[in-house]
């Protein structure tokens, strides 16, 4: 059976949006909004776009990628570069080998497994960061603020990724 | 199997990076700045929505406190009145004096005013990004104020974009003396919202609420400019609070650098007179 060209740029352009997405929430982490607190508590936005399409599409989201993401991360925001990247590769790496047994749980465990990740990637962040300083802890209350954050947002910035998930093709 | 293989070579990438920028951590600030001035306009594009709806949400919500800040507005215009006449008459005096003295003063500061388009977003670093870069004249090492105080100083230029290193960094230091004495010190980042207060002789007397202004040593910054004001935490340990609220900042004000503080050029006039 061939495929139609019309529906195979149909495609294309679905997966584009599902990586222009990806994209934006990258930009929103940088972004400035003049809101008191907000430049240093922030949710981890492209995080939560990782682990969603790491367990249910994962072509979407390939080490290479994720890795370009997290460079593009750590040179907008003045972060040791590579340390997003690395994060990030950790991340895609870690979820995709429990994508088997995360897709058959109920939303609810979906969350909470990405609390874990969420809080295990902001670990990961402080001892990095330990190490690569020379022995500054960084500060660890915004660390954790953030992380609940991320946590909290987690569900609604997911409705986004239901929505491009029903998009794309069954089989991409 | 390919999958592995490829996350494990990409680790292995992000690590050799990360050693890199370890070890030397300059060695990638032009590709920094070059990336920020490339994504400049998308961000400009981005944040013009929020800065918009900031606005609406401020003249919807602003309606009831409007009219109680009118009226203390009035009162206060009134007082200020005053003092404006008071601030013509010393500011004609001081001119007279200055003129007798044959005092040359240091020219005035030239400025840039900007926006602020990004910050770091994390808790790594203490930075922001605004849309003024080397086409408008800004250099690395410019002092950086919001309406409110010193805010930090540039640390990277593009053509359109610079990267502000904001005062709470843990990498900043900013040369300061405690207004009106002449105790000097150092006020470090801290990564955190307090600055942290270093190099002060030991037996130096601090009070809370003692404002602390750029020194001007070292050149970098003009002298005077406002940076904080002293507090002591819960654990007795005194810290500066800076007057700007780094986290809320839309507008700043880039400061071109200073000439050379520590030379007043004298008038060639008085030559003339000497015979």
């Amino acid at each position: 059976m061939t495929v139609d060209w019309r529906e195979r740029i149909g495609w294309l352009w679905r997966m584009a949006l599902v990586q222009a997405v990806t994209l934006i929430l990258l930009i929103l982490g940088t972004l400035s909004f003049a809101i008191p607190y907000l430049s240093e508590i922030r949710p981890y936005f492209v995080m939560m776009a990782i682990f969603y399409w790491s367990i249910y599409r994962p072509s979407v989201v390939s080490p290479v990628l994720v890795f370009m993401l997290g460079l593009a991360l750590d040179i907008l925001t003045q972060a040791p570069i590579g340390l997003n990247a690395f994060i990030f590769v950790v991340l895609q790496w870690v979820v995709s080998h429990q994508r088997v047994f995360l897709m058959g749980q109920p939303y609810v465990m979906i969350w909470i497994g990405f609390g874990f990740t969420a809080a295990l990637c902001a670990s990961i962040q402080f001892l990095m960061y330990l190490i690569l300083s020379g022995g500054v802890p960084l500060p660890t209350d915004t660390l954790v603020a953030s992380t609940i954050l991320t946590f909290v947002l987690f569900p609604p910035v997911s409705l986004i990724f239901i929505f491009l998930h029903r998009l794309l093709p069954q089989t991409a | 199997m390919g999958g592995m293989t490829g996350s494990l070579i990409f680790l292995a990438m992000s690590l050799v990076l990360l050693f890199v920028s370890m070890v030397r951590p300059d060695s990638l600030g032009g590709l920094r700045s070059s990336a920020i001035d490339k994504i400049t306009p998308l961000y400009s594009a981005l944040s013009a929505p929020f800065y918009e709806l900031a606005d609406i949400l401020g003249n919807v919500t602003g309606m009831a406190a409007l009219q109680a800040e009118n009226a203390q507005l009035k009162s206060e215009n009134i007082r200020l009145r005053e003092w404006y006449q008071t601030a013509l008459m010393l500011q004609a005096e001081n001119a007279s004096l200055q003129e007798l003295l044959n005092l040359k003063i240091e020219t005035p500061q030239g400025f840039v005013s900007t926006r602020v388009i990004a910050d770091s977003g994390n808790a790594f670093a203490q930075s922001a990004v605004v849309v003024a870069g080397a086409n408008d004249g800004v250099e690395k090492g410019e002092a950086v104020l919001s309406g409110e105080g010193m805010i930090g100083r540039i640390i990277e230029t593009g053509a359109v974009s610079a990267r502000v290193l904001l005062l709470t960094d843990f990498n900043s230091r900013v040369p300061v003396v405690v207004e009106g004495t002449r105790q000097r010190a150092i006020l470090a980042g801290t990564n955190g919202a307090m600055l942290a207060i270093t190099h002060l002789p030991p037996d130096s007397n601090l009070q809370d609420g003692q404002k602390m202004v750029t020194s001007g040593q070292g050149g970098l910054f003009p002298p005077g400019l406002p940076v904080g004001r002293v507090v002591t935490t819960e654990n007795g340990m005194k810290y500066v609070k800076p007057f700007a609220d780094m986290g809320n900042v839309t507008y700043v004000r880039i400061l071109d650098l200073p000439q050379d503080p520590n030379l007043i050029r004298g008038s060639d006039e008085i030559e003339a007179i000497i015979p």
